[in-house]
């Protein structure tokens, strides 16, 4: 009976060691529970908080803001292959052909939510006060604001989150234009007074005292113009965009060329800039986890000869449009020379190389024809120096580590000169901040003398100041992805910027400024309209 | 029952038997002795039951087959019975040594299933259980014994997920039961198994299917899918039997799409662009004419070869072990050595009693798989898809292109020559198992025994691949070369202990099982990866390994599960009066380390009933000689989702590249919120069943019904973006219905030496979503990734994973009809359209053709799905046919990308709408698709029936007599042919799509891996 007893005892073991057995733990992983408790720890949630800032790609989409800036603008189609269908959703958004089931839409909603949750995860969840801990929760602070201004200047006004949600919250509904820049602001005021002026050498790309204030100051501006031009915004978005130039921490480089030079990172113009990097080795299976700059192999030159010394072919996405280079004036050549390129210039530059066995320069029949208009945006410009670059592997495609600048100098300085006209500030005083964005436009070196000032473009070309401010804007910052949310705040855009296209122009209506939520966001939640109702901005 | 069952059987019997006194016999009488022998094969039989007719006086032979009598009466008759066999009654006379060889019944009364935790004649049974034997899955070489089964059992449907070798199978028990994973729980032996992938067919004595849910709630937890228990062969005592087997094939794709010629692609392309006025820039492309001399590939027959399999396969039993050994060899009809599967594998089962009271055993199983894959079933990445797409004008081979392979000048994006395709796979993967059980058993008395049960499932897996550096065109291309590697362990314990307790009553019957069951799992992998090792070193496997890299910056990462861990209590009442009314309650309780502390716990009763009307008095004399029927209701659960649902989990990937030297800082972040409440699946099913068996058994039938209602499903709540997580949250959502009818009929007649056996199983089940989660009334599923839109969804009211899409009502055939097809308030709805374009139906009726009028447009799953099994034996010849058929599914044929310019298409396409050819359904061609008859819409849905021919089978025993003089016992040489005949409208490679590992990607065509047309032949020796 021996084994009898062995059998009940196994029993009785089994039954005692029944809970504990059962309660298992996480492998790698922290519980939240034991998280947020040092600095270190914190540091991590932040880094995951400004993780999203650099997806490239979100949930198997193409999720640039530079891409959505230009080419829902009228600085540029979609373009990709021959069939006008590569990338349907980024023809759709071109075109103005978008509906809800548009599949970028969730992808650009979810990346910034899942920012603001980071964030307020960084905010809400730790109980230490240390000067560091301190610091991170402002830049979470600024980053949840960052990432609401995003979503505000893609879907218009929507809830603003900062708490943490469960998912029996489905009845949120789109807060008030007031409501969503009230929050914004807030939030940057508070990150303004506790963030560092300078970073060290570690720590560039993060959020400074400047990054915010520069953030703000957009932040007024836009709120000021979709407020019936409201000049007390418009003063405090000088205010702010004032203080980043009295920092003395920025500067515009002498050499506008060299901003987009292969290598150039975080120079002194930058003022907030998304950071990339080779050293990930990323790939088609994970696209949050790329962490380097998708959009330059998609937007590089299509069906370019092999023989370009500089570029390697792209997948041709984001084309200038004629517009766009036709908007640069005669004496602007250099900064159209930086943003744009044609057919015979690339042709030339292949001849000067000496490569004259090329054939067909750009093979045009690989390109969009729907789209193509001959010419090549080359501030993302597709180095061949990228190839080989990715040290540790990775898609050599999703390993191109170029930075996109989100705020530059010259950006606080124009929007600086916007916010003093269109406030109660000094139009001599506006003039000044665009003749020093003037002056280095005009090439390298000390143009002062011989670069036209602002005064004399006004002059001839009988334009006011808010003419030559918009001329500024659209030139400066030409292919930086900033052009539709411009046209969107002041009222701009509207189908007679595509007068000469028919099915452009007959699909932009007045809703379209703002793309539609989801049809998979709005059927599970149902209180979030598709469109922004016009009570929202009142 | 099996002959090999029966050998089972008799082993068993003898175990309990030895030292047990069952019957004694009176003094006085005369003596007769003899041998019982197994008429089949000419074995002894120990445990056979003598008795002399009318009196209680009676003995069992011994472990040789040998039995002594003493008999009493006058003209003395005696009794010969084993179960399983015909009994024999026997005149004694004035013989004093009777031999007698027992044939094996041709009645199912005596069959045995395996119920879990012990075996239940099938007649006093409850529950819905179907059997497969050995026999039935005998010569019929597959290396998955999931495929073996398909078309033998009903309720049952059996999927391939690709004809590759090594690919698994999706089974489904009864309908489709959760949106989760739908596998059955396998017992092998007793022992719980993730997957039965490795198992060896020819190993396995009996495949008992377990349907409802009073068969299942022994295995209450993770039983809520089916349970499929496979008992392997046992060895037997007495004289060993050695055999050999050897088994080659041939194997071919059993059709090959019809692509358009190089001609008819040319002509064809350019009507696409004159239809959409873009002739002149074709011209300027140089794309050829109609009459230009151009190569003509046809790219499926370049990306399929003949295939082999070859199988030996050695094995003994002697001394109640069982051994056996085998290999498997096997290539793929696609990929030629690069897609293939080796199996090495050892079988040792044994089991000895120590002594009186003590037994021990032991089944083990160690194997060896080598493994390579290509991707399947899959639009992008794959050689079938390149096949579809790329244009016949383009060679296969090019001096002078990268690597010696042409590249279109049509065809590119996605697609490249899919021989390059292949060149650039290199991969191999080694996995080593070690599965098995050792238990000893304990019967202080008779009747009541305890059994402890130690099970493992060890496995170790490596792997390593290579990619060349390749430039095939500017969007495909990588600059350089790399290598990974990987090893990973999974182990899983089982601890079972349980006492079985048996009590027969004068009419009453009963038995007990009362249990415990431990199961704890984990695996941890480990590897890593480099880049550019040395050219001359790039296409050697002996350098094929990260120490070849050139690179210091090797990447290596080390992971490993969270363990999972199961504990249950169980117990079981099987009540019996008179083998007439029956009665069964089952009751179990299951802890799972997936849940949290609220809801760790489930619990799962069942009962069952039944009624055996033929055994009562009032039962008329008829040609129905046996009728039973049962009914049964019971809860099973499922708890097979992620590890930690119910915890906040800290994700430490989240990573941004900061200061000047830009490197990666580590970021960590919840990935989505924990959902603390998370609770057990459950399903509640109610079934009703009859048996009939008439003509003395010669006809049985047996039908069930039933309702199986699953809630609580398991899985990801889709929750609003704005709470901003990267996953959504494990959460318990919706409900499913599944409704079904099961019959199965088999008649069996003996015509003089002729053996005649006939199986029929029919299952047809419906399938409906109660209930999805949150305020929508549907998820969306698969989404078709070049249309952007998901074409599968699981809507309240329909089935799980319905088709979605437009609604056509056939081609415009004129601009009349194009302006007469108008909304309610009179606008044109389709103004786009141009005749010969596709019309679409304003489903909605609003006026306006969009997403709102996307409609259900088909399901995946089947109306009927049959199974009809044949075989005769002729004195030495046997022949068997198994058929299997599915009736009323449909297939997305989603793998055709006319969206891509300059795709080729299949010939059915020649068909297409011209202003000459109007009585087609397939419309014009056109480049630019103006009228969108691309989108998703049911033109891409077809009926997937099929009626195949499963496998077919010729055998030869040759006589004893000629083998006598080699010590032979038998050699049996066979024919055996798979999918030989295939009936079926379907366009695409094949029928059979199954699932791809997620319920909602089911019965979607991505090209395909078809399955193969297969011939063989084999030999078994036996000596």
């Amino acid at each position: 009976m021996k084994a009898f007893k062995i059998f009940i005892i196994a029993l009785i073991l089994c039954a005692a060691c029944s809970e504990e057995t059962l309660e298992v733990k996480p492998v790698n992983q922290y519980l939240s529970e034991n998280f947020y408790s040092t600095n270190e720890q914190v540091y991590a949630a932040l880094i995951a908080a400004y993780d999203p800032i650099g997806w490239s790609m979100a949930f198997g989409q193409w999720v640039s803001p530079v891409m959505f800036g230009e080419i829902r603008s009228d600085n540029a189609n979609a373009g990709g292959d021959p069939s006008d269908n590569d990338q349907p959703a980024w023809q759709e958004l071109d075109d103005f052909r978008e509906t809800n089931t548009n599949t970028l839409l969730q992808p650009i909603y979810r990346k910034h939510y899942i920012g603001i949750f980071r964030a307020n995860l960084v905010i809400l969840q730790t109980e230490l006060t240390t000067p560091e801990v301190e610091r991170y929760k402002a830049e979470a602070r600024f980053l949840r604001a960052y990432y609401h201004f995003e979503l505000f200047r893609h879907f218009g006004p929507l809830p603003v989150v900062t708490e943490l949600l469960t998912p029996d919250d489905i009845n949120l509904e789109r807060s008030t234009m007031a409501e969503m820049m009230t929050a914004i602001t807030d939030d940057l005021k508070a990150a303004i007074d506790v963030l560092p002026t300078t970073l060290s050498d570690v720590e560039v790309g993060r959020a400074s005292r400047g990054t915010a204030q520069a953030l703000l100051g957009k932040v007024y501006l836009y709120w000021a113009d979709l407020d019936g031009d409201d000049p007390a915004k418009f003063d405090l978005a000088a205010q702010y965009l004032q203080e980043v130039v009295n920092s003395g921490q920025y500067d515009l480089v002498d050499d506008f060329s060299t901003l987009f030079d292969y290598g150039t990172k975080n120079p002194i113009e930058s003022v907030l800039e998304i950071q990339h990097t080779n050293l990930w080795p990323g790939d088609w299976g994970w696209f949050e986890g790329i962490e380097a700059n998708g959009i330059l192999q998609l937007c590089g030159i299509r069906g370019l000869c092999s023989g370009h010394p500089e570029y390697a072919a792209g997948w041709g996405f984001m084309l200038p449009t004629q517009d766009l280079n036709d908007h640069f004036l005669p004496d602007d050549q250099y900064r159209r020379d930086v943003a744009i390129v044609s057919i015979p210039e690339l042709t030339q530059e292949v001849a000067d190389a000496g490569a004259p066995d090329c054939g067909v320069v750009v093979d045009i029949t690989q390109v969009n024809p729907q789209d193509h208009t001959g010419f090549w945006q080359q501030k993302f410009s597709n180095y061949k120096a990228y190839n080989g670059n990715n040290v540790n592997g990775g898609d050599p495609n999703l390993t191109k580590d170029a930075n996109t600048y989100a705020i530059r100098y010259a950006d606080v300085l124009l929007m600086l000169a916007e916010a003093l006209h269109r406030g109660s500030g000094s139009d001599a005083n506006a003039l000044t901040y665009i003749d020093l964005v003037r002056e280095r436009a005009a090439g390298p070196g000390d143009n002062t003398g011989s670069f036209k000032t602002g005064q004399t473009i006004m002059t001839e070309q009988s334009w006011t100041l808010l003419d030559l401010i918009w001329y500024e804007r659209r030139a400066e910052l030409a292919g930086e992805g900033d052009r539709w949310y411009d046209l969107v705040r002041s009222g701009r855009a509207t189908s007679d910027l595509f007068s000469g296209d028919p099915i452009r122009s007959g699909n932009l209506d007045a809703q379209k400024v703002w793309i539609p939520v989801a049809l998979e966001e709005t059927s599970v939640a149902h209180q979030i309209s598709t469109y922004p109702e016009n009570e929202l901005f009142q | 029952m099996g002959i090999l069952q029966i050998i089972h059987f008799r082993g068993f019997f003898t175990f309990l038997m030895l030292g047990v006194t069952v019957l004694t016999a009176t003094a006085q009488g005369r003596v007769i002795s003899g041998i019982v022998t197994d008429g089949g094969d000419g074995s002894e039989m120990p445990g056979a039951t003598i008795l002399e007719k009318g009196t209680s006086n009676g003995t069992i032979t011994d472990i040789d087959g040998k039995y002594q009598l003493t008999i009493t009466g006058d003209d003395p008759v005696i009794i010969v019975s084993f179960v399983g066999f015909e009994a024999q009654e026997i005149r004694v006379g004035a013989q004093s040594v009777i031999n007698v060889a027992l044939d094996i019944s041709l009645s199912e009364l005596s069959e045995v299933v395996v119920i879990g935790y012990g075996v239940q004649q099938k007649r006093v049974a409850t529950g819905s259980i179907s059997k497969v034997d050995a026999k039935d899955i005998e010569g019929y070489k597959v290396p998955n014994v999931l495929s073996a089964i398909d078309g033998q059992v009903s309720g049952v449907m059996a999927g391939e997920s690709s004809g590759q070798p090594g690919s698994s199978k999706s089974v489904f028990i009864r309908g489709i039961s959760t949106n989760g994973d739908n596998s059955p729980l396998y017992v092998v032996d007793g022992l719980t198994v993730s997957s039965i992938d490795n198992l060896n067919p020819s190993d396995i004595e009996s495949v008992d299917v377990l349907k409802d849910a009073a068969s299942t709630a022994i295995y209450g937890a993770r039983a809520a899918n089916g349970v499929i228990i496979i008992t392997t062969k046992k060895g037997k005592d007495g004289t060993g039997v050695l055999s050999y087997e050897g088994f080659t094939s041939f194997s071919n794709p059993w059709k090959m799409p019809e692509m358009l010629n190089s001609e008819q692609y040319i002509e064809l392309t350019r009507e696409k662009f004159a239809n959409s006025n873009r002739t002149a820039a074709l011209n300027d492309l140089g794309f050829p004419n109609v009459g230009d001399a151009t190569p003509n590939t046809n790219w499926m027959d370049v990306i399929t070869d003949q295939a082999t399999m070859i199988n030996h396969r050695l094995t003994a039993t002697l001394n109640n072990s069982y051994i056996s050994l085998d290999y498997w060899d096997q290539q793929g009809v696609i990929g030629g050595d690069k897609s293939n599967y080796k199996r090495y594998a050892i079988r040792l089962n044994s089991s000895k009693p120590v002594n009186d009271y003590f037994t021990v055993g032991q089944n083990l199983y160690l194997n060896r798989t080598e493994n390579q894959n290509l991707g399947v079933n899959n639009a992008f990445g794959t050689m079938v898809a390149d096949a579809f797409a790329y244009d016949p004008t383009t060679d296969v081979y090019d001096a002078d292109a990268e690597y010696g392979f042409a590249q279109s000048n049509w065809v590119q994006k996605e697609y490249i020559n899919p021989l390059s395709r292949l060149f650039l796979a290199d991969n191999a993967g080694h996995a080593d198992q070690i599965q098995g059980n050792v238990y000893v058993k304990f019967e202080p008395i008779k009747g009541l025994t305890f059994q402890s049960d130690l099970g493992i499932d060890f496995s170790w897996y490596d792997y390593r691949s290579f990619t060349p550096d390749y430039n095939y065109h500017p969007s495909f291309f990588s600059v350089n070369n790399g290598i990974s590697q990987g090893y990973g362990f999974g182990q899983r314990i089982q601890f079972e202990n349980y006492a079985n307790y048996t009590k027969d009553l004068g009419n009453h019957s009963l038995n007990v099982v009362l249990g415990t069951s431990y199961l704890g799992s984990e695996f941890r992998t480990a590897g890593g990866s480099t880049l550019n090792i040395p050219d001359a070193a790039k296409f050697n496997d002996q350098f094929q390994y990260i120490d070849a890299g050139q690179d210091t910056s090797d990447l290596a990462f080390g992971r490993a599960s969270v363990d999972y861990r199961l504990l249950s209590y169980y117990g079981r009442v099987i009540y019996d009066y008179r083998d007439k009314y029956l009665f069964s309650i089952t009751l179990r309780r299951d802890g799972s380390s997936r849940f949290g502390s609220n809801n760790r716990w489930g619990f799962f009763p069942s009962m069952s009933l039944g009624w055996v009307v033929s055994d009562e008095n009032f039962f008329p004399t008829s040609p129905i000689s046996f009728l039973k029927i049962r009914s049964s209701w019971g809860v099973n659960g499922n708890d097979r989702i992620g590890d930690l649902g119910y915890s906040s989990q800290v994700v430490n990937a989240f990573s941004y590249a900061l200061g000047v030297d830009h490197a990666l800082n580590r970021g960590s972040a919840l990935a989505t919120v924990p959902n603390p409440n998370l609770k057990w699946e459950e399903s509640v099913q109610f079934d009703v069943g009859l048996e009939l068996k008439f003509f003395n058994d010669q006809l049985s039938a047996e039908f069930d019904y039933y309702v199986k209602t699953t809630r609580d499903l398991l899985g990801n709540e889709i929750v609003p973006g704005y709470l901003g997580v990267t996953d959504f949250p494990l959460s318990n959502l919706g409900e499913i219905q599944n409704k079904g009818l099961e019959a199965s009929v088999a008649y069996k007649q003996r015509i003089g030496a002729l053996t005649l056996n006939t199986r029929l199983n029919y299952t047809t089940f419906k399938n409906t979503v109660n209930e999805v989660p949150g305020s929508s009334t549907f998820i969306n599923g698969w989404s078709w990734p070049v249309r952007n839109a998901a074409i599968t969804r699981m809507s309240e009211g329909e089935p799980v994973g319905h088709f979605v899409g437009y609604k056509t009502l056939g081609i415009f055939q004129s601009e009349a009809d194009v302006f007469s097809h108008l909304s309610s308030s009179g606008d044109v709805l389709q103004p786009n359209a141009a005749p010969g374009d596709l019309i679409f139906s304003d489903v909605n009726k609003d006026g306006v053709i969009n997403t709102d009028d996307i409609t259900s447009i088909g399901s995946p799953w089947p109306d009927h799905i049959i199974g009809l099994s044949f075989s005769a034996n002729f004195k030495g010849f046997d022949f068997s046919a198994l058929f299997s058929t599915q009736i009323g599914h449909d297939i997305f044929r989603t793998y055709e990308r006319s969206d891509i310019t300059f795709t080729n298409y299949q010939t059915f396409w020649l068909d297409r709408w011209t202003e000459e050819n109007h009585s087609t359904k397939y419309p014009r061609l056109t480049s630019n698709d103006p009228n969108g008859n691309q989108r998703p819409s049911d033109f891409y849905v077809e009926d997937g029936s099929f009626l195949r021919l499963r496998n077919i089978q010729i055998g030869y025993n040759i006589p004893a007599s000629l083998l006598e003089k080699i010590k032979l016992t038998g050699v049996r040489v066979y024919l055996s042919g798979n999918n030989l005949l295939t009936v079926t409208k379907y366009t695409g490679f094949d029928p059979e799509i199954g699932t791809n590992g997620w319920i909602l990607d089911s019965g979607i065509d991505k090209g395909y891996y078809p399955s193969n047309k297969t011939i063989g032949a084999g030999v078994k020796i036996t000596m």
